[in-house]
């Protein structure tokens, strides 16, 4: 799963989310697998879960269900993997979409 | 009554009553409060030269979590069990994220203004505006589930039956923004 070249947000809102500069500490960070985790909530509804996934990771209708499913079913689940800059910008744009997710290493 | 979300074109159409018009815009104006930083009317930490850069993040001081239950809700912390990277994660987006919620806010704050100078009520959204729609409408429904008590233990509502008069507005405000907001991404969605 690649992440997006350029998220929707990037180029719908008015005020473009970004983040000023790498977040990382140490160099030697950049290169460990991090992972966007989104957790369960009760008040997201399970169609516009699915439509944050379609429209912000850009995946199909399917693998966005199923995701969405995994969230619900299972409290919580990675959505999404990659460098600390990349997923540190996809828990900041769920952030921006209500969903509710957090940095965690990939094991 | 409200009128679901129709896709025309490359339009999505609804319609509203002024009663709704109203309840709903008084909604974004809380929302809209709660999103601005309680310090922006007076901080002088803040380089003027930074802030126009948009460079802030990096000269001002790390912003603290909100104490509000609804701002914690709509500003959550990045980093579960890690203090410390949660801090540096808020000092670099909690300036981006205030921002693209209130521009959210506002889009749909003017789609309600057009609606009340319309004798039909009518809302018309461009699909490039739809993203800005579903996400207010969200963080109007995260910010009633905050006050209405929602949580994963909760299973659901409050029994209306147990709410005061004001909670009970909230509650039916919650269900009308969630039958309105899946109408939406359903005809966003819709081939």
């Amino acid at each position: 799963m690649d992440p997006p070249e350029c998220g929707i947000i990037g180029y719908v809102t008015a005020a473009p989310f970004e983040i000023a500069e790498p977040l990382t500490e140490e160099v030697t960070e950049t290169d460990k697998p991090w992972a966007c985790i989104v957790w369960d909530d009760p008040v997201n509804l399970m169609s516009y879960v699915t439509y944050v996934f379609m429209t912000y990771f850009h995946y199909s209708k399917e693998k966005s269900q199923q995701l969405m499913l995994k969230v619900h079913n299972e409290g919580k689940t990675a959505v999404n993997s990659g460098t600390l800059e990349e997923m540190e910008r996809d828990v900041a744009a769920m952030h921006s979409y209500g969903l509710w997710a957090t940095m965690e290493r990939d094991s | 009554m409200a009128h679901a979300f129709q896709r025309v074109g490359d339009r999505l159409e609804t319609q509203l009553e002024p009663v709704e018009q109203m309840l709903l815009g008084q909604l974004i104006d809380e929302l809209s409060d709660v999103l601005r930083r309680p310090e922006d009317a007076d901080s002088p930490a803040i380089d003027p030269l930074a802030k126009e850069l948009g460079l802030e993040g990096l000269t001002g001081v790390a912003p603290e979590p909100p104490d509000n239950p609804v701002a914690k809700r709509l500003l959550p912390d990045g980093y579960l069990d890690d203090p410390i990277a949660a801090t540096e994660f808020r000092r670099y987006t909690d300036d981006s994220l205030r921002a693209s919620k209130l521009a959210d806010a506002e889009v749909m704050k003017a789609g309600l203004e057009a609606a009340a100078d319309d004798p039909n009520g009518q809302i018309e959204i461009e699909l490039v505006e739809a993203d800005h729609w579903v996400r207010a409408m969200n963080d109007l429904r995260l910010a009633l589930g905050v006050e209405l008590g929602i949580t994963n233990e909760s299973q659901g509502q409050p029994d209306p039956s147990q709410l005061d008069e004001q909670m009970a507005g909230r509650a039916m405000l919650y269900d009308f923004l969630t039958w309105w907001q899946d109408g939406l991404v359903v005809a966003l969605m819709g081939e």
